[in-house]
This record gives structure tokens, C-alpha cells and sequence, in this order.
């Protein structure tokens, strides 16, 4: 059973004096219950967009179409009340920079408390298994921290913390590891990976790394423009991608391993992300395809079965 | 060879309200002419400082800079302008590097006029041709064209004075997955084509393996180890490298199915208060009891390899300290 279902959803930005940006154009898809689904695409792809939607945290000046349901409750249009009584138990939500979910000016303590229900000692023994769960054991030193203490990768838990104390049935984590160090990020990608196995967590993970992909997804949705362009098995996303632009982002990668070849010089992906205000008409990645044809420019693939998964693409396959 | 760059037990602490921050203890790194030496570290190991202290933006509290043989140190502003044009800089965010008033052409512009050169119309249209951007930009502002287009400005206007050594502060690590392809393969043939000698300074290892020569990895203010890219990528030494190289995200899931725990529990060390001892001995996976109090000796593994590290020095640990890549 598929705990989200995204279906049509299109958000359009106006803003005063701009012309209407196309954030996201007729995209859907579900996640199942358990499972992580990595959301990929390079900047501007509408990745944040898709995971505020979902979250119901978007922006008020967003036009949204579609519909967006989670275990069964629509959020497009749903009154603010109401999707505060779906975050507890429903969608919790953890970004990039882990400040922008502590308060500054609170003990770490109280702010992992805070969403949680019971009497002040219930919620301060929560709090501190909690801390536990997200690898940091030193809980009672750290309840009286301020975030202004902690290291980035402190935060970040902590961060997680907060967002696993509203149990959530959903976890949106924006890029987030982006901002952390290697050594760092590695720790976060394996905490995230114990905790999907340890408590069954449903995980929309969006990031812009292939590499954080293939470490944490099942299953994989490439956005370009505003657009699905492939959705597939992590295995055969990697193995077997069919769409030209999820095989430019896979070569595009410098090889890394003991027994990887060294290149003279990289697969590039010629040009850059399409204006999305508007956005063109026809597939979004023409311009920049090498298997463009003129149907492509005139007429807007859809999302179709493949032989890995789906692929909105009018000549997809194995790179030739 | 004379190297054309060369640092000589260069220290740095800035001073702030925290404290004093040693970001640069005592390193020494050589660079010859035509070669890419890569400086790799996580954030605040001095990575920067050190680059700006090789310009001479920023003066050292001891050590010496050499460029081309000359010490230029303690050199003069104005014997500086005779060798600045030679050593030149590429930033990670050229947005902030350019003046959004200025149009790309200025850009590029502004550096030949400011050292007087002749034919500049002429060597701004070839530049722009060099670094890949049509010449229909010169006339747009830096916010007009994209992220990427802007690195390729930042590169131009680093090469307008044909510079002997390029700089190159985290210069892609700010652009998405399919534009960094484009502006690392520029940057690698601009390199060759020109034989600059380049200084790359990034994290992500797999454009660090891809580009550099050789490859010095700095922890806490200091290099713990520098060797050629074949060694380093199959012999590296020190633990901490090893952490780093073992910390890349998998290639593949399957590859990602097949990995252990973490490498490196825990934080790094603040350098307000680097740890006596070897300065990784708080994270080392393999420390003992000598590395908690005694700085470890400089190892010559071989002529061009080295590392700083005491497991180095115990023959039986040797052994399983070269294991290299996971
Ligand atoms: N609040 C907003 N107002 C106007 N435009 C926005 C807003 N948020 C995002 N956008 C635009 O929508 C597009 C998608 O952005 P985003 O969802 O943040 O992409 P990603 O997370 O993939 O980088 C971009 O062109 C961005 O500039
Ligand atoms: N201008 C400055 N003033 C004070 N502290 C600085 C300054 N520049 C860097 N630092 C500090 O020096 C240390 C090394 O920083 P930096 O050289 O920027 O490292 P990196 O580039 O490797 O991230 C850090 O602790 C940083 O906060
Ligand atoms: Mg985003
Ligand atoms: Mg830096």
C-alpha cells in the first residue's frame, strides 16, 4: 500500500512584476510504506518544491494543482489546523541546514521535548532516548546544550531528533547532508540507513548526490525542470537508466573506486536548465540531448512503462 | 627543478574573539611547473588560509614563500605587481568574486587594463573563446548567465595575464553534477594546453582523483600526507586519508550494500585548541598511546611520498597502515 500519492501535482510561483515560474509540472507518484525513495535532480529542478508540497509547508504565494495523500489524507487546500493535527503521526521533515529547525535561543532539551506529549519528566526521558537513537549518547550533558554548541553533524541529529519524537509515518530530509563533511556525511548516511531498517521509517530522501542515492534509496525519480523524467529501482536506475538525461548524470561522475578507470576527460551534458518562466514546449531536456528529434521539441513525452521502470522520453533505451 | 612555488613551514592564526585559531601550522608544500597538486581536508583545516597566505593576500606569522626561486614573503606591494599577474586565483563562488556591475567583457577587461596590456579588445574576445562562452556574453551582467557560465568568467579573468600558477579555491564544488563535468574538463585542458602548474583545492575525492598529479591532504592546520596519484590512491597511509577515502559515497548500491560502519566516529577537533599530540588522534581508529603526547615525525615512505604519522614508524603496523583504498 503506498503511503504517499502524489498525483498531477503542478505548482506554478507568481510573484509582483515576474512572469509565472513553473516550479513543477504533472508529477506523480507514490511512495510505499517503508520504503526510501530518493527524489534527484540538479538545483532548480523543483525538489524542495515537491517536499514542501508534500509537507504542506509550501508557500502561500504557489498556485498548486494536483492532489497530495498521505495515509489517506489530502493536502492540497487542507486547512492549517488540519495538517497540524497530520504532522504528529503524520509527516516530519528535516532540511539541509539543521538551525533552520532549532530555535537558537532554546536548550536543545526543551526543544525535543516541545512536540512531544506527556508530563515534563515523560517528555525529558523521550527526549533523551531520542538523543540515543540519533547516535548521541552523551544525552544529559546535551539536553542543557544550546545549538550554538554543537558541530554541524550534532545538529543535524539533533535536528532528526526532533523530527522522529512526532513519529512521524513520513520523514522528508531535504539534502540533508549537503552542508556536512565527508567524514561526517558518512556518519548521517548510515544513521539514516539504521534508522529506516530499525524502525520501518518511510523516507522521501531528496538530494542532488548520485552517490547519497545509491547509498540510502530503493527506488529513485529523477526530476528535470520541473518534470519526472525516469522513476525506477535504485539497482536499475544505475544498471539500466533509459532516460539521456539520468545516463548524462551517471557519466558526468568522475569514476571513484580502487579498479576505476581514470578518464582523460568527463562525459559532459552540454548547456544548462531551460527558463521554467516559460518552460518550453515539447521534452525539457531537448535542447541538450543528443538523440533530440523534432518531436521531441513539439510534443511533451509522458511518463511510460519501461523495461526498468518508468521513463518520459520519446527515444529512451541503453546509451548507443 | 626549482619548484615555482614553494612553501616553507608556513604558520597562520587568525585572531577572534574566541580565541587565537591556529589555521596553518608549520606546512611546506612545493608545486612544479605544469603540475596539479590537489590541498584536500574538511572544512576549517586551513585549506583557504593557506591559499591566501601562497597569494600574499594575507601576510604569514613565520615560514617562508617562495615563487620561482624568489622569497617574496615579506616582498614589497610594489614588487608584488611585477608578480602577481604570474599567481593567480579561481573562487568557489564567482558570483562573489565579480562585480555585479560590471559586464562579463569588463570583467575579463579589467585586469589587462589594470597592468597596462596591449590588444585588450582583441585578447578579451580570445579569452572568452578560451574558457568556452560565446562572445554575445561579454555584454551581459554576471547575474545574467548561469552559475557554470560565471565559473568559466572567474577562469578568464584568472588566465588574462598568462599566470605561470592558478589557485583554484573549491572552484566547482558550488555547481550541479552535469555543469561540473563541463567546468572540470575545461580547467584540466586549459591546464594542459598551457602548462599552468595548478593548486586544486576541493573535497570531493573523485574530482580530486580525476584532476590532480599529486594530492596533500591537510587535518587541523597541517599536511599529514602528500604522494603522487598512484600511490596515494592505492597506497595511501595515514589513517586520516584512508577515512577520507573510505568516506566517499558508493558508486553503485551495490557497492553501498557492501560497506562496513563509518570510518571516523565523532567531530573533528576545533582548531582553537588543536589536541596535543597528532592532532587526529582524537578520531584515529588505530591511535596509541604515543600519538596522545608526541607530535608524530615527518615518514619518507618513498622519495616523493610522505606522511605524518607514528604507526608509520612501528614496522609491523606498517603493514597494515598501507592498505590504501577500501
Ligand atoms: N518561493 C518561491 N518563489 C518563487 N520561485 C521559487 C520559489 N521557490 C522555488 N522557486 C523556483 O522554483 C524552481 C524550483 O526550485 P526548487 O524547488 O528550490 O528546486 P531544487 O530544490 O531542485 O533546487 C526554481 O526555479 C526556483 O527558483
Ligand atoms: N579571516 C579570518 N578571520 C578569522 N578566522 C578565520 C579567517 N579565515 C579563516 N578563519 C578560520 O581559520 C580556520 C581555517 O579556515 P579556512 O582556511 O577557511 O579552512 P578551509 O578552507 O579548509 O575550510 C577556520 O577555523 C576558520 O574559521
Ligand atoms: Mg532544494
Ligand atoms: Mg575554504
Amino acid at each position: 500500500m503506498s503511503l504517499l500519492r502524489v498525483s498531477n501535482l503542478s505548482v506554478v510561483f507568481t510573484g509582483r512584476g515576474r512572469p509565472p515560474l513553473v516550479a513543477l509540472d504533472d508529477v506523480s507518484l507514490t511512495v510505499a510504506a517503508g520504503e526510501t525513495l530518493a527524489l534527484v535532480g540538479e538545483s532548480g529542478s523543483g525538489k524542495s518544491t515537491l517536499a514542501l508540497a508534500i509537507a504542506g509547508l509550501l508557500d502561500t504565494a504557489a498556485s498548486v494543482r494536483g492532489q497530495i495523500d498521505v495515509a489517506g489524507h489530502g493536502i492540497v487546500g487542507a486547512a492549517p489546523t488540519a495538517l497540524q493535527h497530520l504532522r504528529r503521526g503524520g509527516i516530519a521533515m528535516v532540511f539541509q541546514d539543521p538551525m533552520s529547525a532549532l530555535n537558537p535561543v532554546h536548550r536543545i532539551g526543551d526543544q525535543i521535548a516541545e512536540t512531544m506529549p506527556g508530563s515534563r519528566a515523560e517528555r525529558r526521558a523521550a527526549a533523551s532516548r531520542l538523543l540515543h537513537v540519533v547516535g548521541l549518547p552523551d544525552a544529559e550533558r546535551l539536553l542543557e546544550a544550546w545549538p550554538h554548541e554543537l558541530s554541524g553533524g550534532m545538529r543535524q541529529r539533533v535536528a532528526l531528533a526532533i523530527a522522529l519524537g512526532q513519529e512521524p509515518r513520513l520523514l522528508i530530509a531535504d539534502e540533508p547532508t549537503t552542508a556536512l563533511d565527508v567524514t561526517i556525511q558518512a556518519q548521517i548516511l548510515r544513521l539514516l540507513a539504521d534508522l529506516q531498517r530499525d524502525l520501518g521509517l518511510t523516507l522521501l530522501l531528496v538530494t542532488h548526490d548520485l552517490g547519497v542515492v545509491a547509498e540510502l534509496a530503493d527506488r529513485v525519480a529523477v526530476l528535470y525542470a520541473g518534470r519526472l523524467v525516469e522513476v525506477a529501482a535504485v539497482d536499475a536506475l544505475f544498471s539500466t537508466p533509459q532516460h539521456p538525461y539520468t545516463q548524462g548524470l551517471l557519466a558526468a561522475r568522475p569514476p571513484f573506486g580502487p579498479d576505476a578507470p581514470m578518464l582523460p576527460r568527463l562525459t559532459e551534458i552540454p548547456g544548462g536548465l531551460p527558463s521554467l518562466s516559460p518552460p518550453p514546449p515539447g521534452c525539457r531536456f531537448a535542447e541538450r540531448c543528443a538523440r533530440v528529434s523534432q518531436r521531441c521539441r513539439e510534443d511533451m513525452p509522458e511518463l511510460r512503462a519501461s523495461s526498468a521502470g518508468l521513463v518520459a522520453c520519446h527515444h529512451p533505451g541503453a546509451t548507443p | 627543478m626549482t619548484p615555482l612555488l614553494q612553501l616553507d613551514t608556513v604558520t597562520k592564526a587568525w585572531r577572534t574573539p574566541a580565541g587565537l585559531v591556529q589555521a596553518v601550522r608549520g606546512v611546506s608544500l612545493a608545486v612544479q611547473a605544469g603540475e596539479t597538486v590537489a590541498l584536500v581536508g574538511e572544512s576549517g583545516c586551513g585549506k583557504s588560509t593557506l591559499a591566501r597566505l601562497a597569494l600574499r593576500l594575507t601576510p604569514v606569522d613565520a615560514g617562508r614563500i617562495l615563487f620561482d626561486g624568489q622569497d617574496i614573503t615579506h616582498a614589497s606591494e610594489r614588487a608584488l605587481t611585477a608578480i602577481r599577474p604570474r599567481l593567480q586565483m579561481v573562487f568557489q563562488d564567482a558570483s562573489a568574486a565579480l562585480n555585479p556591475r560590471r559586464t562579463i567583457g569588463q570583467a575579463i577587461d579589467d585586469p589587462l587594463r589594470v597592468h597596462g596590456r596591449p590588444n585588450r579588445a582583441a585578447r578579451v574576445q580570445a579569452l572568452l573563446g578560451e574558457v568556452g562562452l560565446d562572445a554575445s556574453l561579454a555584454s551581459r551582467f554576471p547575474h545574467e548567465v548561469s552559475g557554470g557560465q560565471r565559473q568559466r568568467v572567474g577562469i578568464a579573468r584568472a588566465l588574462a595575464l598568462d599566470p605561470a600558477v592558478v589557485i583554484a579555491d573549491e572552484p566547482v564544488s558550488a555547481l550541479d553534477v552535469s555543469v561540473r563535468a563541463q567546468v572540470i574538463n575545461l580547467m584540466s585542458s586549459l591546464a594542459r594546453q598551457r602548462g599552468l602548474a595548478m593548486v586544486f583545492i576541493g573535497h570531493d575525492l573523485a574530482v580530486v582523483r580525476h584532476l590532480a598529479d599529486r594530492i596533500a591532504v591537510m587535518h587541523l592546520g597541517e599536511i599529514v600526507e602528500a604522494a603522487p596519484r598512484q600511490r596515494f590512491w592505492s597506497q595511501a597511509a595515514h589513517p586520516y586519508s584512508q577515512a577520507l577515502i573510505a568516506s566517499v559515497p558508493a558508486a553503485t548500491p551495490a557497492a553501498a550494500r557492501a560497506r562496513g560502519p563509518a570510518p571516523l566516529a565523532g567531530d573533528l577537533p576545533s582548531p582553537l585548541a588543536p589536541p596535543p599530540g597528532c592532532s587526529f588522534h582524537t578520531r584515529c581508529p588505530r591511535a596509541i598511546a604515543t600519538c596522545q603526547h608526541q607530535s608524530p615525525p615527518l615518514i619518507r615512505l618513498a622519495p616523493d611520498h610522505t606522511a605524518r604519522c607514528h604507526l608509520l614508524t612501528h614496522p609491523v603496523l606498517d603493514a597494515a597502515a598501507s592498505t590504501g583504498h577500501r
